[in-house]
């Protein structure tokens, strides 16, 4: 460790050093920067209406007029697919939420706590984490409802149990650090404990996990709306344009390529983002 | 040692037990009396495993004694919250070993410095305000506040630590080997500047360590501590030239003299064995597995701590009797000694 | 004294299962309690009378407590008893029962591919670490796991049954008459499947195996001059059993969630096609039973699994 009383402080704020060195997290940044930029203006930027059925023009291939081509009843299927895509994050990040703000919490007062509310919440959470994921949140559509809200919420608490159990972990490692055990003997109070102490110290890990999350919640809500429990039609999302194009597979195969692809490409980014971000945050704490 | 005013901590027959699995009780501190005056620094010897920093994170009550009684300035610390216990808390800080570990990896250097002042209830203005000067106060320049903690050397990170218990300006200071982790060379500055604020603030400090050189150079009273227990008891200077318990004499023996072989004034005495378990201390003495002296009455009866002059005391059968020889520093102590 | 405490670690695994499944069939009968409105009127169909409603409560006993409600439908539930279909009013556990294994045939083919295919991948991965074939396997692991299982089968059934007809594009076969045929049209299916199992498999494996051979231990018998291959196959692989063991119940996991929509590709008639036909038309029932036992099968697994490791990693099982 060195001395460092006269360095001169970073003239750049990290981020931009880690996007300059590493060209997988500014790829993947870059395109889902674009994709929510597309999703807040996809009325403005989409060149047709998604719903405009044009029956001249039916499951025609690329070409000017329609650069991805149309759909059975004549829909522009660029349009389409830039209109999903705002089903698609929301979705995502609602699962995604909910996950977190179940599990983190759960996790943290499960390792802080220890004795028997880890022993419950170790419970509850092994419970849901034999659940199947898909399996609950059909189920649970089939309670309180068709609809993509409904559904995502069901992802988010089959997902909630990976995050409390990141969130548990890291915690016992944190909680048995000694600068918390400094703070306690200044007089903090558990809350500031938590708050200003341990969470920081465990948030790392929770970051990378929500990423590779979001890739989870997108399949999932592809799924869903594929099986026609998520996303209604006529309302435009990725699974549901499967879903079409699985009807009309035998005629018109090169139908599913378009929203597949966009799937699996946001899945992608968001994986592969979530990688960079291990690498970058971990680095970090090895700097001690 | 002056008696008009109640010592700032005092401890009768304190006791601090861990509980295993299996039922058994690992007793890190087994029965030790202590008293230290205002302004004064109580030095505290042991081996690893002696149980001294269980002994300091109960005097500072970070742990919960099993048994006895802590006394800070002759009352008992308040139970209920709010019944004082906040100021109470704060007016014995600690200091750990490893300066790097206590800090908040996430916060700056000033944050750290500040948080127990805003803890304590202070605007973050004046917070911050009281610990850059308590910061410059310990030798570190201004420019530090906005780094962190990886960002700053061994000795620097523990002048923070310092600083940071200083500010709430607290009666008892427990200093848990604060030095051990340093480089020799910035010991001494360590040291010094311990002394110099003791001066300035009236600080009272307990200072655990396991480096005989260290303590002795700046306690007024010494402690030995082994296997939860104090063996001797006595005024610094005293203890270190006349020892009056075997394990004293071996600690002090083991202490490097920078001449040659032949000029040392003593030659070492090396302990058989190894530190017992404490989770079952040898009976009677514990230090008899260990004891050049070892008679009988060792393994039967416990030496209780008796006085042999004013101050001292000492847990020993024999302690009259046995030829101890104590610290003598220099070529011409050598000489003395006839080598 | 080793068999014994072996057997106590079995014991206290299964013991630790009994308060998940009672949590797990709690929430499974909860379920058709968080139907907004009355349960009774939502299940007395279309314009119901009122006589209709009260007759309904009284049968299904929403007059009675949550918790004996929820007594009542386990003890029948122990006894094999998951009622009736609203749809069809055949017994739900015949349905299951009819239906499972369709669903399961895929999902152990996949597991199987995943794991035969997946171990080569990552160990040649882990072997030539930092190579061009490296490489291609991490980007072929991302790919799988990015790709949704359905759309990989709706490219397979395109190609391989639609326009070469190698494969049947639908139907499943029956394991029992005709194993030969049950297994060729679970064939894709199963691939569907197996694209996100290989590229986990793949990705664990490696991931192990780079650990391991980088390690101390394994750097210290190279330099006493044990062969690559030795190393391998004498160190390398016996310690990815644990990792093995772990990807195994994800992957197996994922799978039973995949195979739901995978169902729905080829119409083969499993547990998906069953609740989702079901979720469309709030047939409870079916619903419950279809989740219920999923459940049951994931954690009989997972205990299976625990196990397994507790009997191969000494250290696993000291908590």
């Amino acid at each position: 460790m060195t001395s460092t009383s006269n360095t001169p402080r970073r003239s750049r704020p990290a981020v931009i050093d880690w996007l300059a060195s590493d060209l997988r997290a500014l790829l993947t940044l870059s395109y889902l920067g674009l994709l929510v930029l597309l999703a807040l203006l996809a009325p403005w930027i989409a060149p047709y209406s998604p719903t405009a059925q044009d029956f001249t023009a039916i499951l025609e291939p690329p070409r000017a007029a329609h650069w991805l081509g149309t759909d059975d009843i004549g829909r522009d299927i660029l349009s389409r697919l830039i209109h999903g895509a705002p089903a698609s994050l929301y979705a995502s990040l609602l699962a995604v939420s909910i996950a977190t703000a179940i599990g983190a919490p759960l996790g943290l007062l499960a390792g802080f706590l220890g004795s028997w509310p880890d022993t419950i919440i170790g419970r509850v959470v092994d419970t849901l984490m034999s659940f199947p994921g898909i399996v609950l949140a059909i189920g649970v559509t089939g309670a309180l409802g068709i609809g993509l809200t409904n559904g995502m919420i069901a992802v988010g608490i089959v997902f909630s149990p990976i995050m409390a159990r990141l969130a548990r972990a890291q915690t016992l490692v944190v909680k048995n650090e000694l600068y918390v055990d400094a703070a306690r003997c200044f007089g903090a109070s558990t809350w500031r404990l938590l708050r200003r102490h341990i969470l920081p110290n465990a948030v790392q890990p929770l970051i990378v996990q929500i990423t590779l999350l979001l890739a989870a919640a997108l399949l999932a809500e592809a799924s869903l709306s594929f099986l026609g429990l998520g996303v209604q039609p006529p309302q435009p999302s990725w699974g549901g344009m499967l879903a079409r194009a699985y009807i009309y597979m035998d005629i018109a195969p090169a139908q599913m390529y378009a929203p597949g692809f966009a799937i699996m490409l946001t899945a992608l980014a968001f994986n592969a983002l979530g990688e960079s971000l291990r690498l970058f945050l971990d680095p970090m704490m090895k700097d001690r | 040692m002056n008696v008009a005013t109640a010592p700032v901590v005092s401890a009768r027959n304190l006791e601090v037990h861990f509980p295993l699995r299996g039922g058994e009780t690992v007793k890190a501190v087994d029965g030790v009396d202590l008293s230290v005056a205002a302004g004064q620094t109580f030095g505290i010897i042991g081996e690893s495993g002696s149980g001294k920093s269980t002994l300091g994170r109960a005097l500072v009550g970070m742990l919960k004694p099993t048994r006895g009684s802590l006394e800070y300035d002759g009352a008992a610390p308040p139970r209920r919250r709010g019944g004082g216990q906040g100021r109470a808390r704060r007016d014995r800080q600690i200091i750990f070993q490893d300066p790097h570990s206590a800090m908040n990896p996430r916060m700056t250097i000033l944050q750290s410095a500040s948080e127990p002042l805003i803890i304590a209830g202070k605007s973050r203005r004046v917070a911050e305000a009281r610990a850059v000067a308590m910061m410059e106060r310990v030798g570190l320049e201004p420019g530090f506040a906005d780094r962190y903690p990886h960002e700053l050397s061994g000795g620097q990170k523990a002048r923070v630590n310092i600083a940071r218990a200083l500010t709430l300006e607290p009666r008892l200071l427990v200093c848990d080997e604060i030095v051990a982790a340093l480089d020799v060379s910035i010991q001494a500055d360590m040291l010094n500047l311990l002394a110099d604020l003791q001066n300035d603030m009236g600080l009272t400090y307990v200072f655990i360590t396991h480096d005989l050189g260290v303590v002795s150079h700046i306690s007024d009273w010494i402690a030995v501590m082994y296997l939860g227990v104090f063996v001797e008891v006595g005024p610094a200077l005293e203890l270190s030239w006349a020892p009056r318990h075997p394990y004293t004499e071996a600690l002090l023996s083991a202490e490097p003299e920078p001449y040659p072989a032949a000029m040392r004034s003593q030659s070492r005495i090396i302990l058989k064995g190894e530190i017992p378990s404490p989770v079952s201390p040898p009976s009677g003495c514990r230090f008899r597995t260990r004891c050049r002296f070892a008679k009988d009455i060792c393994a039967t009866e416990r030496p209780p701590l008796r006085e042999l002059s004013p101050g001292h005391l000492t847990a020993c059968h024999f302690a009259e009797e046995l030829p101890l020889s104590g610290q003598k520093r220099g070529p011409m102590a050598a000489a003395e000694a006839g080598t | 004294m080793k068999i014994g405490r072996r057997s106590r670690v079995v014991l206290g695994r299964i013991a630790q299962t009994g308060p998940v499944i009672i949590f797990a069939t709690l929430i499974v009968f909860g379920l058709m309690h968080i139907v907004p409105g009355d349960p009774a009127v939502v299940l007395a169909g279309e314009e119901p009378t009122q006589e209709r409603i009260d007759e309904i409560r009284v049968q299904y006993g929403f007059d009675r407590p949550f918790l004996v409600q929820y007594g009542a439908w386990l003890a029948k539930a122990l006894q094999g008893d998951l009622s009736r279909s609203l749809l069809s009013a055949e017994e739900v556990t015949t349905l299951i029962a009819q239906n499972f294994p369709n669903t399961l045939l895929p999902v152990i083919y996949a597991l199987l591919l995943s794991i035969a295919i997946g171990v080569p991948l990552g160990i040649a991965a882990a072997t030539r670490s930092g190579s061009r074939l490296d490489a291609f396997v991490s980007a072929l692991s991302s790919v799988g796991i990015a790709m949704p299982s359905f759309w990989l089968g709706m490219i397979l059934v395109t190609w391989f049954a639609l326009t070469w007809n190698w494969f049947p594009a639908t139907g499943a076969g029956s394991l029992m008459d005709d194993p030969r045929d049950a297994i060729w049209r679970a064939t894709l299916p199963a691939l569907a499947l197996a694209g996100a199992g290989i590229a986990e498999v793949a990705r664990q494996v490696r991931s192990a195996l780079v650990e391991i051979l980088g390690s101390q231990f394994i750097r210290t018998l190279r330099a006493k001059g044990l062969s690559d291959s030795a190393i391998l196959w004498k160190h390398g692989l016996k310690n990815i059993g644990v990792t093995l063991l772990t990807v195994t119940g994800i992957v197996f996991n994922r799978l039973l969630g995949a195979t739901v929509i995978v169902e729905a590709i080829f119409a083969i008639p499993g547990m998906g096609s069953l609740i989702v036909r079901a979720a469309i038309n709030k047939d409870f029932p079916v619903v419950q039973g279809v989740v219920l036992s999923m459940v049951i099968v994931v954690v009989l697994t997972n205990l299976v699994i625990d196990i397994l490791y507790g009997l191969i990693d000494p250290r696993v099982s000291d908590q």
